[in-house]
C-alpha cells in the first residue's frame, strides 16, 4: 500500500499544477496532506530528493522520474539520473556494456 | 478535423503486460469491426460511388527504452538496454514477419528491453489491424530505441501476407 502512495503522489505531480506549486512552496505540509498517507521514511526521502531510496522502496521509476522533470525537491533530470545511477551502481557494473548511450 | 477518432489504450508500462498475441488479435478485431460496419462499407468492391473510405491506424512506442530506471545510460535519464532486440524488431518489421515478431515478443523479452519495452505491443496491435505486410517506410532512431514507420494498403487488392500469424485470419 505504501508503494502505491509513492506512485500516486508522482502520478498526481504530472496532472495537478496546484500540487506542484504546493510541493515547491511548503513541501512537508503538502506531503503530509497526501492521500494515501506516506510513511515517515518515504516523506523524508521525498524531502531529500532521495529518488534512489524511493526507487528501492518499490516506486515505479517511470512515475518517479517526473519529480526530476518538474524540478521538485531540488531535482532536475540530470540530478535525478545521477542519483539513480549511484543507487544502482553495483547492478549497473554487473551488466556493463548492456546500457547504450542515448540523447 | 471532421474525422472520427477511436483511441485505443494498451497499458505497456506496468506489468502484467497483455500478451503480444492478444494485442495482435485486438488489432484484427478492430479491422473486422470496420469491415463489417454497414456504414463504412470497407468491402472489397468499394463503398459509395466505388470509393472505399480511408482508415488510418496510428501507433506510438519504443522497442527498447528505459526511462528513469536502473538501466538508463551514463548520459541521460533514458537508455536503450537491448540494442540487439531493437535491431531484431526492425528486421522483422522490414520483412513483414509479424507472426515471428509476436512469437519472440514474450513478456520476459519485453521486460528485458526496458521499463517502456512493452510499448512494442502498440505496434503489434496496429499490425494486427493491417495484417502482416512490409512497411513502405521504416526509419530507425536507435538512440531512442524506436522508429518511424508507415504501411500502406489498398483493401481492394489482396494484401501480400508473408508470414500469417497463427490464430489470426
Amino acid at each position: 500500500m505504501s508503494r502505491y502512495a509513492i506512485d500516486k503522489l508522482c502520478y498526481r505531480v504530472t496532472h495537478e499544477p496546484d500540487l506542484r506549486e504546493a510541493l515547491r512552496t511548503a513541501p512537508e505540509q503538502a506531503l503530509r496532506a497526501a492521500e494515501p498517507a506516506l510513511t515517515e521514511e518515504e516523506l523524508a526521502a521525498f524531502l531529500a530528493g532521495d529518488v534512489g531510496r524511493l526507487s528501492r522502496l518499490g516506486a515505479n521509476n517511470f512515475l518517479l522520474h517526473q519529480l526530476g522533470r518538474w524540478q521538485l525537491f531540488g531535482l532536475d533530470l540530470p540530478t535525478y539520473a545521477e542519483r539513480i545511477r549511484t543507487e544502482y551502481h553495483a547492478e549497473r557494473a554487473g551488466s556493463h556494456g548492456d546500457t547504450h548511450a542515448t540523447g | 478535423m471532421d474525422v472520427p477518432v477511436v483511441p485505443v489504450f494498451i497499458g505497456a508500462l506496468c506489468p502484467p503486460l497483455p500478451p503480444a498475441r492478444r494485442c495482435l488479435a485486438l488489432g484484427a478485431a478492430i479491422r473486422a469491426a470496420l469491415e463489417t460496419d454497414p456504414d463504412l462499407r470497407l468491402q472489397v468492391e468499394g463503398g459509395r460511388g466505388g470509393r472505399s473510405p480511408r482508415v488510418a491506424a496510428l501507433a506510438s512506442g519504443s522497442f527498447s527504452l528505459e526511462i528513469g530506471g536502473p538501466r538508463i545510460s551514463d548520459h541521460s535519464h533514458t537508455g536503450v538496454p537491448a540494442p540487439a532486440w531493437f535491431e531484431r524488431v526492425l528486421g522483422l518489421l522490414r520483412a513483414g514477419r509479424v507472426g515471428q515478431l509476436v512469437e519472440e515478443a514474450t513478456e520476459q523479452r519485453l521486460a528485458e528491453a526496458g521499463n517502456a519495452g512493452g510499448e512494442l505491443l502498440l505496434w503489434i496491435a496496429m499490425l494486427g489491424m493491417l495484417g502482416p505486410s512490409a512497411p513502405c517506410l521504416l526509419e530507425a532512431q536507435p538512440e531512442f530505441g524506436h522508429a518511424y514507420g508507415a504501411w500502406s494498403q489498398d483493401r481492394r487488392q489482396d494484401h501480400q501476407g508473408r508470414d500469417q500469424p497463427k490464430g489470426v485470419r
